[in-house]
This record gives C-alpha cells, sequence and structure tokens, in this order.
C-alpha cells in the first residue's frame, strides 16, 4: 500500500484533531452495532428459551441488507481511510490490517444474513466465530493508537494482540456489548410499540431475567476491567479527563445496576427505558474515555510531524527565496518586529543582557553589513565573557532585514 | 442475602470508585509530569532562545548520563535576563542560598536496568525519538512507557546487543 500512502498529504495538526472526532463518530457506530449482532448470534445459538424474541427483535430487522450495511460496511471502510491518514508516516501496513478484520466481518455478516433466510443454526453459529475474530482484530488495529512508540518497529501481521491492553479492551467491549444488547432486548420486548408481545408462548419472566442477568453480567465486570485497564495503561496515555470520565461511568454503571436488581425484582416490567438510555451512554462513554487516552498518546508523535511538515515547507520556501536572494530588499519593517520579537530577550542597546550590548559591538559591523549578516545568519563564538549566541533560524530575507535595522537605529543614535 | 443485594452493589461501586480515584491520585503523584521547584521552561530554552540541548545536558554525548545543569550554567545568563519574573527570582535565591535545585526526576529506569546515553547518541539517535519534543512541553512529561519491550524492539531492529547483560547487570 505505498502507493496509497504517497497519494497522501501529510495531515496538519488541526487535520489530526479533526480525525480523531471522525474516527470516534465511525467507532461509535460500528462497534455497538457488531456488539449487537455478536451477542445476538451467540445468544440465539446458545440460550433456546429467548431465541425467537431475537431473531424476532435482532437478527431479522438489524441483519438485513441496509443496517449491515450503513453499520457494519460503510464504517469500515471509512475508518481505513481515516487509520491510513493517522497512521501517516509509520510503516504499519493498515490496508492489510483491515483486510484482516474485513474478510472475517463480511463472511460474519453474510452467514448472519443468510441465517435470517434459512433459518440454518451452523450459519449462525460459523457467522459469530468469525465477526468474533474480526472484532478482535478490530479492536488490536484501533489500540495501536495506544502505542505510537513501537509503530517503528512493528512488523509482524497481528501487532500488538499479546499487549495486556489490547486483551483488557477486547474483555470490556464484550462486556459492553452483553450490557448494551441486554438492554435493548429488554427495551424493545417490553416496551417498544410496533413490536407488541409475540403471540406465541413465552415465558415473560424468563426473559426478563434472562436480560436482566445479561446485564448485571455485563455491569459487574465492567468496573473491574475498567480499573485494571488504568493500571495497566502507560503512564504517557493518562490524563485527568480520563480518569474522571472513568469515575463518571463507574458511577452510571452503579446506577444501572440499582435499576437492573430492581428489574430482577419486580413482577412487572420497567426501568426499560432507564436501562436502554444508560446502557447506550455508558458505551459511548467508554468508547469517549479510550479516544482520550489515544489522543494523548499522539500528542508528542502529532508534535513532531507537524514539526516535521514544517521544516518541509520551510525548506521548500527557503530554496524559492535562494533563487531571488540576490535581489532581495532589506525591509526595515520586517527588522523591526524580529528585532522586537527575537532580539530583545538577550540584547539592548545601551546594556549588557544575555548578550552584549548593540551600542559595543555594532561599530566593528557599520561598513560591513555582510559581516554582521553572517554572523546573525551563523553566530560563532566571539568574545569569552559571554556564552555562545545560539542560532536564531532566521532566513536570508529576515537576516537582511533585521541588520539593516540594527544598522539604521545605530546610526540614528549616534 | 436477597435482601441485601442492592447495598452490596452499592458498596462494591463505591469500593470501585474509591480505587480509580487512588489510580488517580497516584498518576497525579509519580507518572504525570511532576511539579518542579522552578516553572523551567525548554519551549523558552530551547525553542524561543534556539539553545542546543548540549548547551544545557552537557554529559549526554559523552557520558552514560544526561545530567541536569547546576545552577551556576542558569545564571550566566540570569544573572541579567529576565530578572523581573517572579520564577527567575526563585532561581536568584537558589544562586544566593548557594543551595542545589533539587529537579524532580521525569525520565527513570529501575534500579536493575542501565542506560547509556552516549552510545545512543553516537548511534544518530535523536531526543525526540526518546523524549518527545521538547520545545512543545511546558513542563516535561514523560513520552515513552521506558518498557523492556521497547527497547529491545528498537534494538532488535537496529542490529544493537539485546542479550540480558547489555542492560541489566
Ligand atoms: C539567547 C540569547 C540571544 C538572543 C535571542 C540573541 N542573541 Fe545576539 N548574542 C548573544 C550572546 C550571548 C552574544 C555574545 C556572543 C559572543 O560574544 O560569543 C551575542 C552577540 C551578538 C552580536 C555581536 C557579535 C559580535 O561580533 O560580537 C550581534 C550583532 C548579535 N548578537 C545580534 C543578535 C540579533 C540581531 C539577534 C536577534 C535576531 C540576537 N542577537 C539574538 C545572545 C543572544
Ligand atoms: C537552558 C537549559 C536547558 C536546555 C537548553 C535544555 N534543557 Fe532539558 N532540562 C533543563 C533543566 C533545568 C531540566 C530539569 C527541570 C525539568 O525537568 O523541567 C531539564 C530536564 C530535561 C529532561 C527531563 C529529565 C528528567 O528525567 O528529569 C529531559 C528529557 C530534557 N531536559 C531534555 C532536553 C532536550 C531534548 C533538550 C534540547 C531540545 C533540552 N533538554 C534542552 C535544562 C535545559
Ligand atoms: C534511546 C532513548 C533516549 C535518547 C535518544 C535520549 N534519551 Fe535521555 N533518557 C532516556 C532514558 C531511558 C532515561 C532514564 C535514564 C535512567 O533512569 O538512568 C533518560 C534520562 C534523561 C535525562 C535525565 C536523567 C539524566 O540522565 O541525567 C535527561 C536530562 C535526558 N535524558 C536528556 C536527553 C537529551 C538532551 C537527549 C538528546 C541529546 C537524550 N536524553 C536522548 C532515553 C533516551
Ligand atoms: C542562554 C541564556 C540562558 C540560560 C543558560 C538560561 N536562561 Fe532562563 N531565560 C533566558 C532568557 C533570555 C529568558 C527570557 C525569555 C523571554 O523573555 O521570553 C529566560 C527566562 C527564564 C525563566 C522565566 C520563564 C517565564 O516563564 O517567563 C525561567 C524560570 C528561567 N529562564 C529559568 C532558567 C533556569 C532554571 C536555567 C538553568 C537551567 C536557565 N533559565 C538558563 C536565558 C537563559
Ligand atoms: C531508537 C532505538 C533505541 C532505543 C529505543 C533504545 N536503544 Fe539502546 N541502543 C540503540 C543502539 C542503536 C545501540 C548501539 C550503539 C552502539 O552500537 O554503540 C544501543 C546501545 C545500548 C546500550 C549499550 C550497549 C553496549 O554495548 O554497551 C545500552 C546499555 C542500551 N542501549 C540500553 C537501552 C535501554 C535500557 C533502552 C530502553 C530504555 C534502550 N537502550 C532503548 C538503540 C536504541
Ligand atoms: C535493551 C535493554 C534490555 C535488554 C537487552 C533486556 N532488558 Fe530486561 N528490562 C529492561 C528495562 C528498561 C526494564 C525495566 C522495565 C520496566 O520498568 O518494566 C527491564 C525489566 C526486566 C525485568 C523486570 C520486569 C518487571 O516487570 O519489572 C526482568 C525480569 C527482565 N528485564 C529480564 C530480562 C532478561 C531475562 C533479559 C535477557 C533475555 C533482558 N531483561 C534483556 C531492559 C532490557
Amino acid at each position: 500500500m505505498q502507493m496509497l500512502n504517497e497519494l497522501l498529504l501529510p495531515p496538519t495538526d488541526q487535520q489530526f484533531g479533526m480525525l480523531a472526532y471522525l474516527i470516534l463518530f465511525m467507532l461509535l457506530f460500528a462497534l455497538p452495532y457488531l456488539g449487537l449482532v455478536l451477542v445476538s448470534t451467540l445468544a440465539s445459538t446458545g440460550l433456546r428459551m429467548i431465541k425467537s424474541p431475537l431473531d424476532r427483535y435482532f437478527l431479522e430487522p438489524w441483519t438485513g441488507g441496509g443496517p449491515m450495511i450503513t453499520f457494519g460496511v460503510i464504517p469500515f471502510f471509512c475508518l481505513m481511510f481515516l487509520f491510513q491518514l493517522y497512521f501517516y508516516g509509520s510503516s504499519l501496513p493498515v490496508f492489510e490490517y483491515f483486510l484482516r478484520i474485513m474478510f472475517p466481518l463480511f463472511g460474519g455478516f453474510l452467514l448472519v444474513y443468510l441465517y435470517g433466510k434459512s433459518r440454518a443454526m451452523i450459519l449462525v453459529g460459523l457467522g459469530f466465530v468469525l465477526l468474533l475474530a474480526a472484532a478482535f482484530f478490530t479492536i488490536s488495529t484501533i489500540d495501536l493508537m495506544l502505542f505510537p512508540e513501537i509503530w517503528a518497529f512493528v512488523e509482524t501481521p497481528l501487532p500488538a494482540v499479546f499487549s495486556i491492553q489490547v486483551i483488557i479492551h477486547f474483555l470490556i467491549f464484550l462486556a459492553l456489548s452483553i450490557l448494551f444488547t441486554g438492554a435493548w432486548l429488554y427495551f424493545l420486548y417490553f416496551r417498544w410499540p410496533e413490536h407488541r408481545r409475540p403471540t406465541q408462548t413465552f415465558d415473560y419472566d424468563q426473559m426478563r431475567k434472562i436480560t436482566g442477568g445479561m446485564m448485571l453480567g455485563g455491569v459487574l465486570f465492567l468496573p473491574v476491567l475498567m480499573l485494571w485497564d488504568f493500571y495497566t495503561l502507560p503512564v504517557y496515555t493518562l490524563t485527568s479527563p480520563a480518569f474522571a470520565l472513568g469515575a463518571v461511568t463507574i458511577v452510571l454503571l452503579g446506577v444501572l445496576a440499582l435499576a437492573i436488581v430492581g428489574i430482577l425484582r419486580a413482577t412487572v416490567a420497567r426501568f426499560a427505558v432507564t436501562v436502554m438510555v444508560l446502557a447506550t451512554i455508558v458505551f459511548g462513554l467508554v468508547l469517549v474515555n479510550h479516544q482520550l487516552l489515544y489522543a494523548r498518546a499522539n500528542q508528542e508523535h502529532l508534535t513532531l510531524l507537524a514539526d516535521q511538515v514544517k521544516k518541509e515547507k520551510e525548506n521548500w520556501t527557503a530554496e524559492r527565496e535562494a533563487k531571488r536572494d540576490a535581489n532581495v530588499v532589506a525591509d526595515e519593517k520586517l527588522g523591526e518586529k524580529i528585532y522586537n520579537e527575537r532580539c530583545t530577550a538577550c540584547h539592548l542597546f545601551e546594556q549588557r543582557v544575555v548578550g552584549p550590548p548593540y551600542n559595543e559591538v555594532l561599530p566593528k559591523y557599520v561598513d560591513n553589513v555582510a559581516a554582521l549578516e553572517a554572523f546573525i545568519r551563523n553566530p560563532v563564538k566571539v568574545n569569552p565573557d559571554y556564552p555562545a549566541m545560539p542560532n536564531q533560524g532566521l532566513n536570508v530575507r529576515e537576516v537582511k532585514a533585521v541588520s539593516a535595522y540594527l544598522l539604521s537605529t545605530y546610526a540614528a543614535k549616534e | 442475602m436477597k435482601r441485601y443485594l442492592p447495598l452490596i452493589l452499592v458498596a462494591y461501586f463505591i469500593g470501585c470508585l474509591l480505587l480509580i480515584l487512588v489510580l488517580a491520585r497516584q498518576w497525579q503523584d509519580t507518572g504525570q509530569a511532576p511539579e518542579q521547584p522552578i516553572a523551567f521552561s525548554h519551549p523558552i530554552h530551547a525553542g524561543n532562545l534556539g539553545l542546543e540541548c548540549t548547551y544545557c545536558h552537557q554529559t549526554v554525548a559523552r557520558s552514560p548520563q544526561a545530567t541536569v545543569p547546576p545552577v551556576s550554567l542558569c545564571m550566566e545568563c540570569h544573572k541579567n535576563a529576565a530578572i523581573d519574573r517572579p520564577e527567575v527570582q526563585k532561581l536568584r535565591g537558589f544562586w544566593e542560598r548557594q543551595e542545589p535545585i533539587h529537579w524532580q526526576r521525569v525520565y527513570q529506569l529501575p534500579w536493575h536496568a542501565v542506560f547509556n546515553h552516549k552510545r545512543h547518541i553516537k548511534a544518530g539517535v535523536d531526543c525526540s525519538f526518546c523524549h518527545g519534543e521538547l520545545k512543545a512541553q511546558a513542563r516535561v512529561r514523560q513520552v515513552r512507557s521506558l518498557m523492556m519491550g521497547w527497547c529491545v524492539s528498537c534494538h532488535r531492529s537496529r542490529n544493537a546487543p539485546t542479550d540480558c547483560w547489555t542492560c541489566h547487570k
């Protein structure tokens, strides 16, 4: 995919901010949907009791061609291009990582879709396995954003798979998916006006208990997983907002847990809207939290990249300027500006600061502008009483301008 | 048991909440960019003023340690420069009392691992590869994990030694 890399321009830091938002946006679509399909295919094979409502409420309406393409296929293509930009300049084979995701993903979706038509159990079981693999590859690819320090060294096809973070994040994803699916199933089953209760005999009580159990399992595991995550994350990924958001998520999970206990104890269905809304918010919050970690982890990388882009641009303009060098006119206005911004920290005319007072050093340059320009362009050690002057990194035009300004100001003072 | 379930749950979540606050606290004390006795700024000195890293970290290319400069080096300039700033006045306080400044370490390997700056600088590894862009860090913060896996994967890709004795003495 060298070609793709060459087509892309290096992004600027504002564009990187944008990229992070777009990636988050796509993940907010893709991951809950993937989780939903994953858990309902599993439950559809494993939990015979709720098979018919599951098929009816989830697998049938949500695994049609339309939703699959909208939530399952398009976001992954977008993510592929976003990541290609995000990992600009690294040697990561992003395209290949996404191929590795997309084969099992689309295969899994296809099988689940066919199951909707034919009802053969083998299809949905196999679909589950493929989707699980796709989810794992997805998490491990996204988590590469946590480890900019290893991008330069990644050669193996499954990068960072053995990192503890990927495993924790995968478990978090599974727990979230179970919670999310349970909450939506409960909500759709008992509240959604269009789906009135199915006519075939089915024990409502059992439905309530099973979905309640799913939710409670997810809710109880999540805080432990989150703590484990915070405990093992590399220091350079953490920020105060990440911790704060983590704490808020745990509080929400606590509220959710109490509502679920309420659900399990009641004889009638209640709190359906509450748990659905809370479970959805929690899913979103966790994804946002991970995005905060990624942003912090890459802050340094992005600064360096922005620097590099700036340098390339400067070289390019310097080259162009060098061509016009001969007929550069000294612009004293610019000189004054540079003087005030860059030189006054260390120099004054009358008085020693870090460097010598100009009144002492300029006399020898009065008839020799070229020497002054040469010194400013590339300072050398002159006077042992002073430290060396650091190179100010000015270009030819700026050096000419500031030299002219210094000499004319000096002449005016005389 | 069933009656107390809500109570148990509340206790569980409060426990988790407290633990996360403890982790946050611990991170603030050790992991985050530590507060320094003087708000020294790399963006000003290495960025605006354009000083070389070796101007202050003088031994970085010559010895295993990079070393943080003594107060006397700061005073080469700060006898005169920016003396109206409160932070610089603090610096002059240290100078007048002849007291060394106890900078908080940011990058620190555990005792059993050794590191050698000189060898890396000689091999052409840029400071920013391990420390990030200091010109943009108002306060120095740790930007690499310094985990063994990181050191070793670079050593492997650069054909540097990877046997245990290289780094564990
Ligand atoms: C970080 C502080 C610093 C900054 C910023 C700085 N200088 Fe200097 N400058 C010095 C020092 C220190 C010396 C003395 C060098 C020596 O004697 O070796 C010096 C010396 C000079 C000299 C005298 C050279 C000689 O032949 O004795 C000139 C002229 C000069 N600087 C111009 C400038 C101009 C123009 C700027 C702004 C673009 C500037 N300096 C910015 C620190 C600085
Ligand atoms: C004007 C002197 C000066 C210059 C120039 C300078 N530093 Fe520093 N540096 C310091 C001081 C003082 C400290 C200790 C205070 C702190 O951590 O902020 C420090 C701390 C550091 C630390 C953290 C050390 C630790 O683990 O505690 C690193 C890394 C570092 N500098 C790298 C650099 C790099 C890279 C450059 C060149 C871009 C540079 N420095 C330029 C003075 C300087
Ligand atoms: C290969 C990675 C690497 C490179 C390159 C590197 N450092 Fe370091 N630096 C470290 C590590 C690791 C430590 C912690 C060392 C320890 O705990 O013994 C450290 C510590 C420091 C410290 C504080 C401790 C000390 O040694 O006094 C300073 C200051 C520092 N580095 C400056 C620099 C500067 C300046 C450069 C560039 C000239 C640089 N480093 C290049 C990895 C690196
Ligand atoms: C080459 C000369 C030079 C050296 C060496 C130097 N400084 Fe400075 N420093 C300056 C100048 C010039 C300024 C004022 C910059 C400005 O006006 O923005 C400054 C500003 C500061 C400030 C004020 C920053 C602010 O927030 O306004 C502090 C604090 C400071 N220096 C601390 C130190 C310490 C500590 C050291 C020693 C490790 C040191 N400096 C070494 C030239 C130097
Ligand atoms: C950017 C890549 C890179 C990273 C990251 C890196 N090193 Fe190195 N290191 C090198 C290279 C290249 C050499 C070989 C230098 C030579 O041949 O002299 C080296 C040499 C060394 C040596 C000296 C070996 C000898 O022969 O005595 C030690 C010790 C060392 N590294 C420790 C570490 C530790 C500890 C870390 C992690 C904190 C680390 N390095 C991270 C590239 C790296
Ligand atoms: C390139 C340098 C390097 C080499 C080579 C290296 N290590 Fe390490 N090792 C480190 C660093 C740095 C740490 C500290 C990392 C940390 O804080 O977890 C470490 C930590 C460890 C630890 C403690 C782990 C922990 O969690 O505290 C063990 C055990 C260890 N190394 C064993 C080995 C063995 C065995 C080998 C030889 C196969 C080896 N190391 C080779 C750099 C190295």
